[in-house]
């Protein structure tokens, strides 16, 4: 039946390639929410018989003959078995939801075999010869969960998939991997995960089963299984193992990470690294400001979305972490101007800073920002409509390594939320004045990007995203003088036209860098003139598409790696 | 007379098998229950024709075990300590080329053979004991894709166990 959908859902929506379309489709005559959990799963794998990729956790999988997935039939569950904890954590088990590593089967004690997680399983069968390497990562697990302690420690240094099948094993932990650190991550996958399963397995769980809550973007030797307070201390054996974290990413962790959970992390990884914190706003300004100081090393931190975080807060993060490069404080708007009127301090480590958003920063703030972090690569100011064109010349003057920009939605007095925080205040002019020109004058327009080109002679990747200020005029002071140009987004910039294309095209012909141009969402560029460029003799336009030109490059791009120094 | 289904395969042979035999996938059982009259060939694109007469074969000979011994082999794999500890029949069975062997399980796995897939990880495993991981690599051939800041870091945790 659920097949016969399918087709028909794949024939109405004539987009066979395109699952989301097919699963809006299908959603509508398929309860999928009060299907039980394997059978849902079950369906996914036949869904995705023809692309050989599924996600089947291990304890959906082995419970077919059940009614469903319930709390008791998982990992530490009374049916299947627990991990074999190694290593000094191993005691702490009992009464804490981790059974006893031995139990009595049949009279006699039985060493019982190591709990494999849910892991996200990729049929590869496309393959011409099959390899060790087309294996799942969970059937590797499997294989580990036959060899002895010694045996299991070598598999983990073999590679990395077989670390991350082994790691588990070795610790005693049912981690779970996170699902997106798989580019080819099928997104509708993603979108069923946390449509269907994540939401009622969250309100299903008591406290210890938020450990199996899958963190997207945990990295590599620092996957963390979720941590609650206690959990942290306990299941994980922190204070064993958090010697070895580099990197902890709790982004969303929003519902259970309090200040507990970062005191803990803070106290016993004092290598840390990277800390993620985005949408945590369960945590205390206080709290992160006595805890940074126990990481020196902390090179990233990222507090996006982090309402509680304060002026305070931020300067103990620049004083405590000598050795900081990255600072995101997207959407903070707890951020002020008088953070800055301290003394002049300059922070020479900052090489990456994200103020997207913050609408409590003015022009004073902006201005005080520019001059303390004269080694600056990258800068976001997107979605700060009272940003003018002096505070963005300003930072390019005191911050000539620049090499990526973005003033994504910048600029405009018509932002949303300028209306929310009232209006013309933010901008500084005359109500009246605001009221006759659409946009500020003191926006950025081409004359600024001018300058910016010609200030920035090391500019790879500029966003433009929304900025209505610009015209044709700033794409050709581009094309004429950026010529380390790699990446260029101009969406929904309506004074920009297939002219602009052209001058983008001799740019490429003539540097050769721009791999990626990002169109759309503007009246005045058509398909039609895209076509119409893209079919000229011109081999610099020739294959670009509406959007992304070169798919790779601009992950590469994009990817946190091109943008560490 | 036996009830029986047609398997269709990768490249689209047909096999006819007994119910009870083609019931030992998982898969094709929870198939079969969605679809009780279903008279189509199932087909079975992740796998080729030599790979699923094996399984045919295992499935065949294994048809009239308890299926609480599967359970058993799942969830109680006992450890290390019975890994080598192989049936006769089924020693010969998974005497075959690498390739097979990873053909095999990965059907095994597609199909939720539990038995099969345990039978070819216990092999795998046995092929690893007591090997260094640059054996491991080499028997297995694993391009070794760490980075030497990550080999660091790996051969410090070591130290860290070998302390303990």
């Amino acid at each position: 039946m659920l097949t016969l959908l399918t087709n028909w859902a794949v024939g109405v929506t004539g987009l066979p390639d395109d699952w989301e379309q097919v699963f809006k489709v299908l959603a509508v005559y398929v309860p999928f929410e009060r299907l039980p959990l394997f059978r849902l799963l079950r369906f996914l794998l036949q869904l995705w018989n023809e692309e050989y990729t599924a996600l089947v956790p291990v304890w959906a999988a082995g419970d077919l003959s059940g009614g469903g997935w319930s709390p008791d039939d998982a990992p530490g569950g009374k049916r299947s078995p627990s991990g074999r904890p190694v290593g000094p954590g191993a005691g702490v088990g009992e009464g804490y939801g981790w059974p006893s590593p031995v139990r009595s089967v049949r009279g006699k004690k039985e060493r019982l075999p190591p709990q494999v997680g849910p892991y996200r399983t990729t049929y590869r069968f496309h393959r011409a010869t099959a390899t060790i390497q087309t294996l799942p990562t969970e059937v590797i697990a499997r294989v580990v969960g036959y060899l002895d302690d010694k045996d299991q420690r070598t598999t983990a240094q073999v590679c990395r998939q077989w670390r991350q099948a082994a790691l588990p094993i070795i610790w005693g932990l049912p981690l779970v991997y996170p699902l997106i650190q798989y580019p080819s991550t099928n997104l509708l996958l993603l979108h069923m995960l946390y449509r269907w399963m994540l939401p009622p397995t969250v309100l299903r769980l008591s406290r210890r089963w938020l450990r199996y809550f899958p963190l997207p973007g945990a990295r590599f030797l620092a996957d963390v299984p979720v941590l609650d307070e206690v959990g942290l201390l306990r299941a994980w054996a922190l204070p064993q193992y958090g010697i070895h974290v580099r990197q902890v990413d709790l982004t969303h962790g929003h519902q259970w990470l309090a200040d507990g959970a970062l005191e803990a992390i803070t106290r016993h990884c004092p290598g840390l690294q990277y800390l993620n914190l985005s949408g945590c706003h369960r945590i205390s300004a206080n709290t992160l400001q006595h805890c940074l100081p126990r990481l020196p090393n902390l090179q990233t931190l990222l507090l996006n979305y982090c309402l509680w975080v304060d002026t305070a807060a931020v300067r103990a993060a620049l004083t405590s972490c000598p050795r900081l490069q990255t600072l995101a404080l997207a959407h903070v708007t707890q951020i002020k101007d008088e953070l800055w009127s301290t003394p002049l301090v300059r922070y020479p480590s900052l090489r990456r800073l994200k103020i997207a958003g913050c609408l409590g920063l003015t022009s004073t703030g902006l201005a005080q920002l520019a001059v303390r972090f004269p080694e600056l690569r990258w800068l976001d100011l997107s979605h700060l409509p009272s940003l003018t064109r002096h505070d963005l010349l300003r930072f390019i003057r005191h911050c000539p390594q620049l090499e990526r920009i973005s003033l994504a939605h910048s600029g405009s007095r018509h932002h949303p939320a300028v209306d929310q925080l009232g209006g013309g205040e933010l901008t500084g002019i005359p109500p009246a004045v605001a009221a006759l020109l659409s946009f500020s004058p003191e926006s950025v327009n081409d004359q600024t990007i001018y300058e910016l080109v010609v200030q920035c002679p090391r500019l790879q990747s500029l966003d433009l995203n929304y900025v209505h200020t610009i015209s044709n005029t700033a794409i050709r002071h581009i094309s004429e003088h950026c010529h380390t140009l790699l990446s260029l987004s101009i969406v929904g910039c309506v004074n920009v036209d297939h002219h602009a294309l052209a001058h983008l095209a001799r740019l490429r012909q003539r540097a050769g860098r721009l791999v990626c141009v990002t169109l759309g969402d503007s009246p005045a560029i058509t398909e039609e003139s895209i076509n119409q460029l893209a079919n000229t003799p011109d081999h610099a336009i020739r294959g670009w598409q509406r959007s992304i030109i070169d798919e790779q490059l601009f992950n590469h791009l994009a990817s946190d790696a091109f943008w560490t120094p | 007379a036996m009830e029986t289904v047609t398997l269709k395969s990768g490249d689209e042979k047909l096999f006819q098998v007994p119910r009870n035999v083609a019931s030992k996938s998982a898969l094709i059982s929870s198939m079969l229950e969605t679809a009780p009259n279903e008279t189509e060939p199932i087909p079975v694109k992740n796998v080729q024709s030599p790979v699923l007469e094996k399984i045919i074969e295992y499935c065949t000979k294994h048809a009239n075990d308890d299926p609480e011994d599967d359970e058993d082999s799942d969830d109680e794999m006992d450890g290390p300590l019975r890994s080598t500890d192989i049936d006769p029949w089924d020693l010969k069975f998974i005497d075959v080329g690498m390739e097979m062997l990873y053909e095999i399980i990965m059907a095994a796995n597609y199909l939720d053979i539990k038995p099969l897939l345990n039978l070819g990880c216990k092999t795998v495993a046995n092929m690893i004991k007591g090997k260094t991981p640059d054996e491991i690599r080499s028997r297995f051939n694993i391009p070794n894709d760490f980075t030497p800041e990550e080999e660091e870091q790996i051969k410090k945790e070591n130290e860290w166990a070998e302390d303990r």
